[in-house]
């Protein structure tokens, strides 16, 4: 659509090395880093033994937005929900590989999800806030994993958790209205909120804002900025401004392969990959 | 029909506008037919049903009203013995009474009619009375007792007077006492509590729908008790945790397959484990309840499964995603959203389970039964059982006791879907 | 949520302790009666009655029918099994012998009194004088070929008039009740056999080839004359009186609470009264009963009670409250027969039913 635009005003090195080739599926890029928070290795996803995804290896880091980008189909959004086992929710999927976090393969037999996503916090693309009000929305995660006691820190709980989403201040006076009540801008940032309740240190985010109007994209692209002191996210996004704009590592998926991985400035100015350079000048996606 | 592409070559090029403007006419023509059918259908229907309601309550309305005759009773201490009231003969003493008031009857088949006008319950209504009021033996006392349903038929004009005497339930002779008794004031219409108070009777104006309507109760109490439960459990588990697989297919096409099952077969089912096998007593809502669970827990099943399904599923990976485990998700996130179509199924189940006469059949439920079912295993019958047995029976006044039974039924049925859609608002409301 | 389960607790707790207290007392306190739909409106009356002057409970009475109901009361000794069973019909040997084979070793029988059929039409239209061998000959399905001895034909007949000609000339439409009915069987068996009996050679195939006799008796026209009506009498005197043509075959208490509306056709030359009825000259009528299982007499509370005031002349007497229901009482002699049979309770042998 307007990516025409966005490619026309990135300047363009001159004098840039010859492109890898299009055939070529093998990862460029660094896909390490130094002291990952998660670290996938040959990651495949097979839905009724059809392939979604092959081969993935892809560190994520500390405190790093990491966004992932590519043309639809392209086994993103199915790479970020391996991530915290959502695809088991799915029936005949099958995941290979590995994918560590504090050195502990989270698709072990003996990992339990449960503690798995309260670890890794998601954050879905329609917003799908519970129909309960929007105290309730906010304290169900602590309650059922216990995190708060009493009624006066879950109070606390959720007027942080509303306060850092950004969403006190529109709903301070209605708590009590469902969560469904609210514009699509607040209730995805109603999610958010409901994500950070639970203290993830990592939260998912499957193309969050691609239901929400340029001004509410533009409120949460803040708050993600603000996010990232504390949490490490992971974003899938249709966007690539918003990819530019947010993230500090970008990954770019094609036909069930992770194509290019690199610093997003890199990855926008100057891709290494045929495939990478055609999808950000537009070419294709 | 038109190729767009000949005619935008066309010379005289036609215009989209027009070729929709010339099909305009036939598609509302369409549209307005298609409505008067509609309307059509519904008046139909509604004219049917308001037919049937006035049917129903202009030949059961006279029901709730009973004939009553004043009698002036002389409690003769000759008669009754103070210390054994149960004894007594008492009706001597309403034999008396009526004697007293036409004192020229003296041949035996004459009396024998006369004494016909009044109940046969009339002797257990005095006797009640004295057991209550044993003071007043001795004196004499006023006393209203039921009329014979004759009489009742009479009063009620369903006995036509034109008709020779022949041919008429009640002759020249008792039509005179009758016309006498109403000229002095001996008899009255009152509202007929004997109906909603009393169990079935042979005497039509003993006879009352309150044994069946406690019958239906305890059944329907059994029967909601044990399949609300049972079908939503099974629901919830075939919808959310089974795996989907050729075991789950064949549970689910039998459970389609059951629910289209003539409901006799579950009496014969019924009859062969509850009865035969677990040795449990006949005629009793505990067996009947468990038969009318059988029979509506696929209703209830099939019901649960579609609003658990009509769930959208990203309430389940909202669950998810925050970190509740399956069973959290699905009792604190999708229940509370299937509820209400679950409790509409539930409705349905037990308004068919309400109806039911034929499983009960087997199981010994139709049955004449006079004391009212005091608890689960008391025998019992149900609302409409009663019916049937009236309607089958050849006294006159029956009939109108069987369309007022069935407004019973149908007062009893619009309470429980009322308290049904009650609950089902409160939990709309709530999320 | 939790409203929801704190009412079914308390939903299984009422139904849980609904359940212990009745059944504590394992046994049973009120009597448990089936059999026979044409005993059971005498049967009611008699049990009502017994309730409300007694302390005992009132009898449970189900109407299964008199087969069904002696295939449940033979089935054992034993609460869970009938004390009483009503029978339109005498017991057979073969019902008998099960009943032995089940452990019912003393079954008590006691006739209470006789019903009659009716074949009746509306008041509106002329009064019928059949003889039984217009009604075999109306309604059977093969009827013999007149001149032509041995041989059947499928019934020609469409008016009553063709048949014999003192009958009006209407079309031959009888409503009636369903093969399961017992009213069903007893007409067959007196109004259907007695007709056939007037053709010698069919009355002799009675002892010649039982089987084909009972197919020609039993089987009644499927084209359309004889009209199966249910098992509601009411549905059938309801049909007469809508179309005056045609006729019905019922019990004799629905004639008698609708004498009104409908009139009993003579049979034989004789009406269906009261008193022709008892005296044996209408032809079609049938004993009534019930059975008794002895053992049970002392077990179940009130059985003594009951069949004393079923056997009192105050029920089954000529003035009794059975008659006005439209029992048809049995000469006192025989009465006092079977009181001294409750009283004695004298069970039933085989040798009794030859």
């Amino acid at each position: 659509m307007n990516q025409e635009q966005t490619t026309g005003h990135l300047p363009r090195r001159p004098g840039r090395r010859p492109l890898v080739e299009r055939t070529e599926r093998e990862t460029v890029g660094q896909t390490a880093v130094e002291n990952p928070r998660m670290s996938c290795q040959n990651v495949g996803v097979f839905y009724d033994s059809k392939k979604a995804i092959s081969n993935i290896c892809l560190d994520i880091g500390r405190n790093e937005v990491i966004a992932m980008i590519g043309p639809s189909g392209c086994g993103k959004s199915t790479f970020l929900r391996c991530l915290n086992r959502m695809n088991d929710t799915i029936e005949g999927c099958l995941v290979t590989g590995q994918i560590l976090m504090d050195g502990k393969n989270i698709y072990d037999s003996d990992v339990d999800v449960v503690p798995l996503r309260a670890q890794v916090g998601m954050v879905f693309q329609k917003p799908n806030p519970f129909p309960k009000s929007i105290y309730d929305n906010i304290a169900y995660g602590a309650r059922i994993h216990g995190l708060v006691q009493n009624r006066d820190e879950t109070d606390e709980l959720v007027v942080g958790s509303l306060k850092r989403a950004g969403l006190w201040n529109e709903v301070k006076d209605r708590l009590e209205m469902p969560g469904t009540s609210l514009s699509g801008g607040q209730q995805q940032r109603l999610c958010i909120a409901r994500a950070i309740a639970v203290n993830p240190e990592v939260i998912l985010m499957d193309e969050p804002c691609s239901s929400l109007d340029p001004i509410a994209t533009a409120i949460i692209e803040e708050l993600i900025d603000e996010l990232k002191q504390d949490y490490t996210i992971a974003i899938v996004t249709h966007s690539m401004q918003q990819a530019s704009r947010i993230s500090q590592r970008t990954a770019y998926f094609h036909q069930g392969d992770l194509i290019e991985i690199g610093p997003t400035d890199q990855i926008f100015l100057n891709p290494l990959h045929q495939l990478t350079e055609d999808y950000i000048t537009g070419r294709f996606g | 029909m038109y190729n767009l592409k000949e005619l935008n070559n066309a010379q005289g090029r036609v215009r989209t506008i027009d070729i929709v403007k010339k099909g305009l006419n036939r598609r509302y023509r369409k549209e307005r037919r298609f409505r008067i059918f509609g309307c059509a259908a519904v008046i139909i229907s509604l004219s049917f049903l308001s037919l049937l309601f006035i049917s129903i309550i202009s030949n059961g309305y006279t029901a709730f009203l009973q004939t009553m005759v004043r009698l002036d009773v002389f409690l003769d201490t000759r008669v009754i013995d103070k210390d054994n009231l149960a004894d007594a003969n008492y009706s001597k003493l309403i034999h008396e009474a009526l004697l007293s008031v036409y004192p020229d009857v003296t041949k035996h088949n004459d009396r024998r009619k006369l004494y016909g006008l009044v109940s046969t319950s009339a002797a257990y209504r005095l006797r009640t009375f004295v057991a209550k009021n044993r003071h007043d033996i001795g004196t004499r006392i006023q006393i209203w007792v039921p009329a014979d349903d004759d009489v009742d038929m009479l009063m009620k004009g369903y006995i036509d007077r034109d008709t020779p005497e022949s041919q008429r339930r009640i002759d020249d002779r008792q039509l005179a006492w009758v016309d006498q008794l109403v000229r002095q004031g001996q008899i009255k219409k009152v509202f007929n509590m004997t109906f909603f108070t009393a169990g079935d009777s042979r005497e039509p104006e003993l006879a009352g729908i309150c044994g069946a309507l406690f019958g239906s109760f305890y059944t329907l109490i059994v029967t909601l008790v044990l399949s609300f439960p049972i079908g939503g459990a099974a629901a919830v588990y075939l919808e959310e945790f089974a795996p989907k697989n050729r075991w789950t297919d064949i549970i689910e096409v039998n459970i389609n397959n059951l629910a289209a099952v003539p409901s006799i077969v579950f009496g014969l089912l019924g009859l062969a484990v509850f009865l035969n096998f677990f040795g449990l007593p006949r005629s009793v809502p505990l067996v009947g309840g468990l038969v009318l669970t059988l029979m509506t827990l696929p209703t209830i099943i099939i019901a649960s499964r579609s609003a658990l399904k009509a769930v959208p599923s990203s309430i389940r990976e909202a669950g998810l995603g925050i970190g509740a485990s399956k069973v959290q998700m699905v009792a604190h996130h999708v229940l509370p959203q299937a509820l209400p179509g679950m409790l509409t199924g539930t409705i349905i189940g037990m308004s068919q389970a309400l109806g039911e006469t034929a499983p009960l059949l087997m199981i010994g439920m139709v049955a004449f039964i006079v004391d009212i079912p005091s608890g689960f295993t008391d025998p019992s019958t149900v609302l409409p059982v009663q019916i049937y047995l009236w309607a089958d029976s050849p006294e006159r006044a029956f009939l109108e006791k069987t369309s007022a039974a069935i407004m019973v039924l149908l007062v009893f049925l619009m309470v429980m879907n009322g308290v049904a859609i009650f609950l089902r608002k409160r939990f709309e409301k709530r999320h | 949520m939790k409203k929801l389960i704190v009412t079914s607790i308390a939903l299984v707790y009422l139904l849980i302790s609904g359940i212990s207290q009745t059944s504590a007392g394992t046994a049973r306190d009120y009597i448990s009666i089936v059999g026979s739909s044409t005993v059971y409106p005498f049967a009611t009356v008699v049990a009502e009655n017994f309730g409300k002057k007694t302390r005992f409970k009132t009898p449970k009475i189900e109407s299964t029918g008199s087969g069904g109901g002696h295939k449940l009361f033979g089935a054992g000794i034993g609460v869970e099994h009938p004390d009483i069973t009503n029978s339109s019909a005498r017991i057979t040997k073969s019902q008998l012998e099960k009943d032995f084979r089940n452990g019912v070793k003393e079954v008590v029988e006691v006739k209470i009194g006789y019903d009659g059929i009716v074949v009746a039409n509306s008041r509106q239209a002329m009064l019928f004088r059949l003889a039984r061998k217009d009604l075999f000959l109306g309604l059977a399905k093969h009827v013999p070929v007149p001149g032509n001895k041995g041989a059947l034909q499928p019934n020609p007949y469409k008016t009553w008039k063709q048949i014999n000609p003192l009958l009006p000339d209407a079309k031959i439409e009888v409503f009636g009740p369903p093969p399961t009915s017992g009213t069903r069987d007893a007409f067959v068996e007196l109004a259907m056999e007695g007709g056939a009996n007037a053709f010698a050679w069919i009355a002799k195939l009675k002892k010649t080839d039982k089987k084909r006799y009972k197919v020609i008796c039993h089987t009644l026209r499927e084209d359309g004359a004889f009209i199966e009506a249910g098992e509601n009498d009411n549905l059938i005197v309801d049909k007469l009186s809508k179309s005056p043509e045609a006729l019905g075959i019922f019990g004799f208490s629905f004639l008698d609470q609708n004498t009104d509306k409908i009139q009993g056709s003579f049979i034989d030359g004789v009406q269906p009264t009261f008193e022709a009825i008892s005296d044996g000259s209408y032809p079609v009528s049938r004993p009534l009963y019930f059975y008794i299982k002895k053992a049970h007499v002392n077990t179940i509370p009130g059985m003594r009670e009951y069949l004393a005031e079923f056997t009192s002349e105050a029920a089954w007497g000529d003035e009794g409250y059975l008659t006005t229901k439209g029992l048809i009482p049995m000469p006192g002699e025989e009465r006092q027969h079977y009181r001294n049979v409750v009283k004695e309770l004298t069970p039933l042998t085989l040798e009794d039913l030859n």
